[in-house]
């Protein structure tokens, strides 16, 4: 509404149509992105996961933790879902903090899906290296906030 | 150039995955995809052209003169701050950076911005974080995690 008070309807119909041209682009990546979310959850080991996780598996676990987040393809209620499910199967906190952020941070899906469709590669590459070791060291810090 | 390349990589994960499952995992994954679909194109679609509308009416004065070069180290908790503030799935902060870019934040702050968004968008830890895992974890989890994007910025400030 306010873009059109301001440069007219005509101004609107050209975002609105650049941006679903810009969608028709994106649609083949999306669905193989949404294929690759549906079908690696069914692939995963389980118990295989937790007990490389648990509250003794020192900086492997916070490791471990990070990969399975930069791996992990789903959005938050999946992600978040699935860190539920973790901690009650006796998965600890440091771990799960580690995973949280590095999806947060380093998901691969969403850097290659989105970061990369609307920035530039330096920008995107330069911010995913710096970003690399923050996931354990967000595990670190909360195994000294609150030990486990 | 970067979308082709995305498309492709993920394409051949997906082919990948595709020969390794078996008949009904096949079929399982394909409904959920659809379903996925289904509910999501249309929200992309509002919320891409939100963006866009969003992006042009961005005030390009401010965003220069708070995320800019001559707001100094001050633009990276402005950033943080910003980050934690915007709603929206998936890409609405790339979006929303990108725009910013052109119009004069730097690229540290920016960093900042996309990781404070990404690992405590208000929006998604009361919605989503708090149903699933708890006040108690959350409160360490953001405890441990406000620094972070603040860390990121300050290092790539430091940058030649």
């Amino acid at each position: 509404m306010a873009v059109a008070l301001r440069d007219g309807l005509g101004a609107v119909w050209q975002i609105a149509l650049s941006n679903l041209v810009f969608l028709a682009f994106l649609s083949p990546k999306i669905l193989c992105g949404l294929f690759v979310a549906s079908s690696l959850p069914l692939l995963i080991p389980r118990e295989h996961v937790i007990s490389l996780m648990g509250r003794d598996s020192g900086l492997r676990g916070l490791g471990l933790g990070t990969l399975a987040g930069m791996l992990v393809p789903g959005g938050p209620v999946m992600t978040f879902a699935l860190a539920a499910s973790f901690l009650a199967a006796g998965a600890s906190r440091g771990v799960l903090i580690a995973f949280i952020t590095a999806w947060s941070l380093l998901g691969l899906n969403r850097t290659i899906i989105w970061e990369m469709s609307f920035l530039s590669t330096e920008f995107v590459a330069l911010r995913y290296l710096l970003c690399l070791p923050l996931p354990i060291l967000a595990g670190l810090l909360a195994r000294a906030v609150l030990p486990e | 150039m970067n979308i082709l390349i995305g498309t492709m990589l993920l394409a051949v994960v997906a082919a990948l995955l595709w020969r390794r499952l078996d008949a009904a995992q096949l079929s399982e994954a394909q409904a959920n995809t659809l379903r996925t679909l289904k509910v999501n194109m249309p929200r992309l679609a509002v919320a891409l052209i939100g963006a866009g509308f969003f992006a042009t009416l961005m005030p390009a004065d401010l965003v220069s003169a708070y995320l800019g070069a001559g707001a100094g180290l001050w633009a990276i908790p402005t950033a943080l701050i910003l980050g934690m503030l915007t709603p929206g799935g998936a890409f609405v902060s790339f979006a929303l950076a990108a725009a910013a870019l052109q119009v004069g934040a730097t690229p540290p702050a920016l960093m900042t911005y996309i990781a404070a968004w990404a690992l405590m968008a208000f929006t998604k830890v009361i919605t989503e974080e708090l149903a699933l895992l708890g006040a108690r974890f959350i409160l360490l989890r953001v405890a441990v995690s406000w620094p972070l994007p603040l860390v990121l910025g300050f290092a790539a400030s430091a940058l030649p």
